[in-house]
């Protein structure tokens, strides 16, 4: 009864475990000594920017020794990835330096109102590992664009689809450089531009040098130490505020305290208006709104529909899609899906309990009759641009004080007066992870442009160093692309982030599950619901920023997936069922994908092709 | 013909397990803002239940879901000989 199989599996490697334990020590080895040196009286810069570097030079060596000159690895990890390392890299390069930076502000100041981005991503992580990945990974390809353009055997369809992704991804990778240059810059007092070309020339060395396989072992390492720094800050924190060193499941004992102090503050607690949807911007803001109240910043209705876009724009990320090509099997890939939703459970739990142990500290520090003086941390912080108050009045409150959103990573640990070290920490958590996202980014633009796009005009058959080559030089204009408009665009990181998961959901969520779902679809179908889904979010994101006429009424342009993925869908089976039938190969095909187990279709149409010409069967 | 005949049961249960592993936690989400109003000063470890719910239940049960996805899929596999040999 048995189905025939013919395994490829390759040995994960066996000593990358060692390695990152030696790397995971190192790091808090660094910080540890920088706190010595910190206690002697050693100047604060420079240790700032040793444990800045520390992440940055890890990042580009690990991508150098990650040397290839093999398709298959620069493209795919050599699909040798261990599930629990592979879910760890994916991890970084899902929440990125906007995740890392930006969501604990969004709780900060949102408190209950921000978990739309947590629950989204979570139920994204979900949707993907049991919608897409599988039939991904046993398709093969490299990219979503080729999945699509295989399973329906058209080029142009998968030329459609890279062009259709390209600005999603481009639109993450401008994110991630800003957050970054964002928060480094200021803390470390330097240029944007600075910054922006530090980070991209690490990203370039590792990527362009070691591929995907740079990415990926950057990425754990990456997220090691993002991980490191969301343990030690919250620990602390809930060890000199609640007594606790668990705070994830034990803030809520200090709920009525910080209630009394909100209210003292006199935040507001009026329900949102219909089909309300804020945002927490970048700029300066106040705290307004209580933490524990729902539905303040955003209507019900909205908290909803922001939950599914971002669900339907995480399972459709190419990055993400990219990643379930690097490990052994269909079954090592669940394994892998398995270890990212935990770990990412892990960071959702940190994320609004850290938010709280902030809150908590600073109403302590500014209660609402005012703290006498200045405190020297929130002096520091003024100085370095991060927060704005009236430094002439006598006292200061938490109502009169304007903090930035992406600096929130910093302030529990300068409110509890923690060494300068463990304050810094929060920057080198933020590069890391802001490096392992553009490396994503910019992988599968690199895929995205060189295997859909250019190689759509002029097939290189089985030329493997042309296909290195394009990727390579790809790699460094993305790399460069990203880092040039995120200097010259004044766009938020955290709405970049929502447009583009509003755009990849748009685009191809439907597509990816009706493509193994329904054999019925053909390339016709396929190509009319990637190009309405992407136009109708594109149209509603461009008309509603211009507060010109909007295709759905009242609705914010972050929220046009509800439109465009029903309507999408609605196209696609509407023109399949009036045009011809998929072919009996187009079929057979989808049969095969639903099998887990067997070859990679793509890698046996590999073997096969090399075998032709000896004349073999 | 033999080998699409037993593919059929193998795809059958795999879609059966698919829309079970996501029913729940889709199911939860979707009615995650009515469920918070109708918890209202209700609290659970100290936090409001409707907080609780949105994000320890959330995580729990998307956790729950993903690994009894992974864990009777690779039984299916297993059942109809289409694992992998790792």
């Amino acid at each position: 009864m048995a189905m025939t199989s013919v395994s490829r599996f390759r040995p994960p490697t066996s000593k990358a475990g060692a390695y990152f334990a030696v790397l995971a020590s190192a790091f808090v080895a660094l910080v540890l000594l920088l706190v010595i040196f910190d206690q002697l009286g050693t100047q604060a810069d420079g240790l700032t920017l040793a444990l800045v570097a520390f992440p940055a030079a890890m990042f580009a060596l690990i991508g150098a020794a990650c040397y290839t000159v093999t398709g298959g690895v620069w493209f795919a990890c050599g699909r040798a990835c261990p599930p629990a390392l592979g879910a760890a890299s994916c991890l970084a390069a899902t929440l990125g330096g906007i995740g890392f930076v930006a969501l604990p502000g969004a709780f900060f100041f949102l408190g209950f109102d921000a978990l739309p981005f947590t629950t989204g991503i979570m139920l994204g992580l979900l949707l993907h590992a049991v919608l897409i990945a599988p039939f991904a990974r046993k398709e093969g390809s490299y990219t979503l664009a080729g999945f699509i353009g295989r399973r329906f055997d058209s080029r142009a369809l998968r030329l459609c689809v890279g062009v259709a992704l390209t600005l999603p991804c481009l639109l993450l990778l401008i994110g991630e450089f800003k957050v970054a240059g964002f928060l480094v810059g200021h803390a470390l007092q330097r240029d944007p531009a600075v910054v922006a070309g530090a980070l991209a020339a690490t990203a370039t060395i590792a990527i362009v040098l070691g591929g995907m396989r740079g990415a990926v072992w950057g990425g754990v390492a990456a997220a090691i130490i993002s991980l490191i720094v969301l343990a030690v800050v919250p620990v602390l924190g809930g060890l000199l505020v609640l007594n606790v060193p668990v705070p994830q499941i034990a803030y809520g004992l200090a709920r009525t305290e910080l209630a009394r102090l909100e209210l003292a503050a006199g935040m507001d607690t009026h329900r949102a208006a219909a089909m309300v949807l804020t945002l927490p911007g970048a700029a300066p803001q106040a705290l307004v709104k209580p933490f524990f109240q729902p539905f303040v910043a955003n209507d019900p209705v909205s908290f909803t529909l922001l939950t599914i876009t971002i669900a339907l724009g995480i399972a459709s990320m190419p990055a993400l899609f990219a990643r379930a090509g690097t490990v052994a099997s269909v079954g090592a890939n669940r394994r892998m899906s398995v270890w990212l939703i935990c770990m990412a459970g892990a960071v959702a739990l940190t994320l609004p309990a850290v938010a709280f142990l902030t809150r908590l500290e600073l109403l302590h520090a500014l209660p609402a009759s005012g703290a006498p003086g200045v405190p020297g941390w929130l002096d520091q912080l003024g100085r370095l641009g991060l927060a704005d108050f009236d430094r002439a009045a006598s006292s200061v409150s938490l109502a009169a004080v304007h903090f930035t959103r992406d600096s929130t990573n910093l302030l529990l640990p300068l409110a509890l007066g923690l060494p300068r070290p463990l304050v810094d920490m929060a920057l080198a958590g933020a590069v890391a992870v802001a490096l392992a996202a553009i490396a994503a980014q910019a992988m599968a633009l690199s895929a995205l442009w060189s295997e859909d796009v250019l190689f759509f005009l002029a097939d290189p058959g089985d030329r493997e160093q042309w296909r290195l080559a394009a990727g390579r030089v790809f790699a460094v204009v993305a790399v460069g692309l990203g880092a040039m408009l995120s200097l010259r665009t004044r766009a938020d990181p955290l709405t970049l982030f929502t447009w583009a998961m509003v755009l990849a959901g748009s685009s191809v969520f439907t597509l990816l599950v009706m493509a193994v779902w329904w054999k019925r679809i053909n390339q016709y179908g396929a190509l009319a619901g990637v190009l309405v889904g992407s136009c109708t979010a594109l149209a509603q994101i461009v008309l509603s920023l211009n507060g010109a006429v909007q295709l759905m009424s009242g609705v914010s342009g972050v929220l046009a997936t509800i439109l465009a993925v029903p309507l999408s869908a609605a196209v696609a089976a509407g023109v399949s069922l009036i045009t011809p039938r998929p072919s009996t190969g187009m079929i057979e095909l989808v049969r095969e994908l639903r099998i887990a187990g067997g070859e990679t279709v793509r890698d046996r149409e590999v073997r096969l092709a090399r075998l032709k010409p000896s004349g073999a069967a | 013909m033999s080998e699409i005949i037993r593919r059929k049961p193998y795809w059958r249960q795999t879609k059966l397990l698919m829309l079970s592993s996501l029913a729940l936690p889709a199911l939860l989400i979707v009615g995650l803002a009515s469920w918070v109003a109708r918890a209202g000063d209700l609290t659970l470890a100290g936090m409001p239940l409707g907080f609780f719910l949105a994000v320890h239940g959330v995580v729990l049960v998307v956790i729950a879901a993903a690994t009894r996805f992974a864990i009777i899929q690779e039984r299916i596999d297993r059942w109809h000989g289409a694992h992998d040999d790792t």
